[in-house]
């Protein structure tokens, strides 16, 4: 488990030994920081698209619309995630309950 | 002033962010609770690890019974992503009168949550906060994390399943989210919108790896379009 936080640790700790060195407003900069969200929408995409466990089970188009109710929720409201993300995860688990009732 | 602006990152981490780690924290203390793995051992590593996808693996490896070299590979694998993060989140927190290794032990805070809900709230308040209000926010998720992961460890057996499937989904709805409604440029619309292609995809051809070359492919792809488009406004 040690090994494992130095393991998790080496690359924050770098980031800020290489991100001393690049001016923010550089190529280099703006290359990495596309990647780095590009790897988190990948992610996230693919944990909505393709998910794993429980969420497996249920439907891809009432998993992306719960998301939809999510975002519109969120820009309606200016900014509350709370709400916004609670209305969504509750949209998904009520659809795929009403799924249940109805066959 | 500066323990001004912690107080004020722990005070704003409350809401949807502390939420979404509570209820992944939960997960993982459910998903764990079904292995060998001690309590404690979950609770150290959320503060030493802290990493949700690295201590999944971890769990699930020490369960199989992996070598230690494997779980670590694993486990430092998970974690690349937070070599760009970090790349990025440092510049906006430099001000001049911090001690080298402030940064330092600042980065050891760094993950996801805490990187695409303070990037854009740093860059409004003034430099010499940024730190503080960053380690205020980030400690406190740390906190309720280990808390809920020995809350989930115990409770594992009495979660009803639909309230599960909300559960499991908050992480996900959260960035898409944080991530759709924060776009502010043609750059940052660009890397997501080719992030989010090239996730599933590579996805369905290398599941270990494709995090990794959905960043980089869909950035740099993202970074090209971005500069071709830039340079013929000029």
């Amino acid at each position: 488990m040690i090994l494992c936080s130095l393991g998790s640790y080496v690359w924050r700790g770098l980031g800020v030994l290489l991100g001393g060195r690049l001016e923010p407003d550089s190529d280099v900069f703006r290359w990495i920081s596309c990647v780095a969200y590009a790897m988190i929408a990948g992610l996230v995409m693919r944990l909505i698209v393709m998910p794993g466990g429980p969420l497996a089970a249920s439907l891809f188009w009432h998993r992306m619309l719960a998301c939809l109710i999510g975002l519109a929720i969120y820009r309606g409201l200016r900014g509350n995630v709370f709400i916004a993300v609670g209305t969504g995860a509750a949209s998904l688990a009520i659809l795929n309950e009403l799924r249940g009732v109805f066959g | 002033m500066q323990s001004a602006a912690f107080w004020r990152g722990a005070r704003e981490s409350m809401g949807a962010p502390i939420a979404v780690i509570a209820a992944n924290y939960l997960g993982l203390g459910a998903f764990a609770s079904a292995t060998a793995v001690s309590v404690w051992a979950l609770v150290v590593s959320t503060f030493t690890v802290w990493a949700l996808p690295g201590q999944l693996v971890m769990v699930d490896m020490w369960m199989v019974g992996a070598p230690w070299v494997a779980v670590l590979l694993a486990v430092m694998l998970t974690n690349v992503r937070f070599l760009p993060m970090s790349i990025t989140i440092m510049p906006v927190m430099r001000a001049p009168g911090h001690p080298r290794w402030l940064y330092y032990v600042t980065a050891h805070f760094i993950a996801m949550t805490s990187w695409v809900v303070c990037m854009p709230r740093l860059q409004k308040m003034p430099a010499v906060e940024r730190i503080a209000y960053f380690i205020g926010f980030s400690l406190n998720c740390i906190v309720v994390g280990a808390i809920f992961v020995a809350l989930g460890y115990y409770a594992a057996a009495s979660i009803p399943p639909a309230v599960q499937l909300g559960l499991i989904f908050l992480t996900p709805i959260n960035f898409f989210v944080l991530l759709a409604g924060e776009v502010r440029d043609r750059m940052g619309a660009l890397a997501l919108g080719c992030g989010a292609v090239a996730g599933p995809l590579f996805h369905l051809l290398t599941p270990e790896w494709s995090v990794i070359f959905a960043g980089v492919v869909g950035g740099t792809l993202a970074f090209a379009i971005n500069k071709i488009c830039g340079a013929r406004r000029v």
